[in-house]
């Protein structure tokens, strides 16, 4: 057996790790190769150094109260919906089809009647603006086919006829 | 008594007695390892029940390919690995000042000053060398268990530990002659 295969194995020899035949070899081997041996020392060695360090403290109290309160916290937010919920949650019966589209037909109606009686409780109490704000428009209707009615080939010939006609009449 | 993996079995159907058994057999092995990689209550005890709540959740999937133990440290050494980088600076707990009865205050110095030493040269060690030790000889697994937690093969366990321990031989030279 060569050194350097037994080095790699000296850890599990250490601990009877091996199988019968390979721990003889290398026992063997060890028996005849000082630097080996020297290996095999240092490595006790420094298992003695790793165990020096003190053994954690113990598992905090309470840990596996809170463990266990925390799955179920997580199962209860992650528990799916029932599925006689998921059915009943989408089940569309012709009845309950039927009940739902009148329960909308009276929703859009009333909505239709609140929108007309507002209509009507605004006319009677603005009657008069109503009505002057129909004749202000008129009377700006008959200026704008003023307008329009004038032939010329451009907006300013138009513009200047209107001003003629507006300073013939103030005069 | 159920096996381990009968009781994961019975976890899978939603069973929480047996996740309550798996932890009260394994809370001490997740706890140990965590603690020992990250240095303080806090985050051990956060890791620790991090990796039963993460077992819980992927119960469904888990086949008895490895032994329990084996899975929950591969989850406990995942969960260290992914919190270290995350928390490079968190600092580690003073070792206990709790005197040892059979020693002298000094020896107690003296030992206490050797084991942050220890502590030193493991916390300098790249995070799956120093996992692979902590596993080997504080846990004491087997080179095919710590495989399995690392997810590397026995060979590569042999070259992490022969790395780690020639790191580990050279920081801590001068105790080793003393």
């Amino acid at each position: 057996m060569r050194c350097e295969s037994v080095r790699k194995k000296l850890d599990r020899l250490r601990r009877q790790e091996l199988a019968t035949r390979t721990r003889e070899r290398m026992e063997a081997h060890l028996h005849e190769c000082a630097e080996c041996r020297q290996q095999l020392a240092r490595q006790e060695r420094l298992v003695g150094l790793l165990k020096s360090v003190p053994e954690p403290p113990a598992v905090p109290t309470g840990f596996e109260h809170r463990l266990m309160a925390a799955v179920r916290e997580r199962q209860a937010i992650s528990r799916p919906v029932p599925a006689s919920i998921e059915r009943r949650r989408w089940l569309c019966t012709p009845a309950s089809l039927g009940r739902q589209t009148a329960q909308a037909l009276v929703c859009v109606a009333g909505l239709l009647i609140g929108i007309f009686m507002a209509q009507q409780t605004w006319d009677a109490v603005h009657p008069v603006n109503s009505q002057s704000a129909r004749q202000v428009d008129s009377e700006a209707m008959k200026e704008l086919d003023y307008l329009v009615d004038v032939r010329g080939d451009s907006l300013a010939e138009s513009y200047l006829l209107l001003t003629r006609s507006s300073s013939q009449n103030g005069t | 008594m159920l096996t381990d993996e009968e009781l994961m079995l019975a976890v899978a159907s939603g069973d929480l007695a047996a996740l309550a058994q798996l932890v009260t057999r394994y809370q001490g092995a997740a706890w140990n390892a965590a603690y020992r990689f990250l240095g303080n209550t806090a985050d051990a005890e956060d890791v620790a029940q991090e990796a039963f709540l993460r077992i819980l959740a992927a119960a469904n999937r888990y086949r008895p390919t490895a032994s329990f133990r084996t899975y929950l440290y591969r989850v406990v050494t995942h969960l260290c690995f992914d919190l270290a980088r995350r928390r490079r600076l968190r600092r580690r707990d003073q070792l206990s000042d709790v005197p040892d009865p059979g020693i002298s205050p000094e020896e107690a110095s003296v030992v206490r000053e050797r084991a942050n030493f220890v502590r030193l040269a493991l916390d300098s060690l790249p995070e799956a060398q120093k996992m692979a030790v902590i596993l080997r000889y504080y846990e004491d697994l087997s080179y095919r268990e710590i495989a399995g937690a690392l997810k590397t093969s026995v060979k590569g366990v042999e070259r992490l530990l022969a790395r780690a321990r020639d790191h580990l031989e050279h920081r801590l030279s001068e105790l080793s002659e003393e």
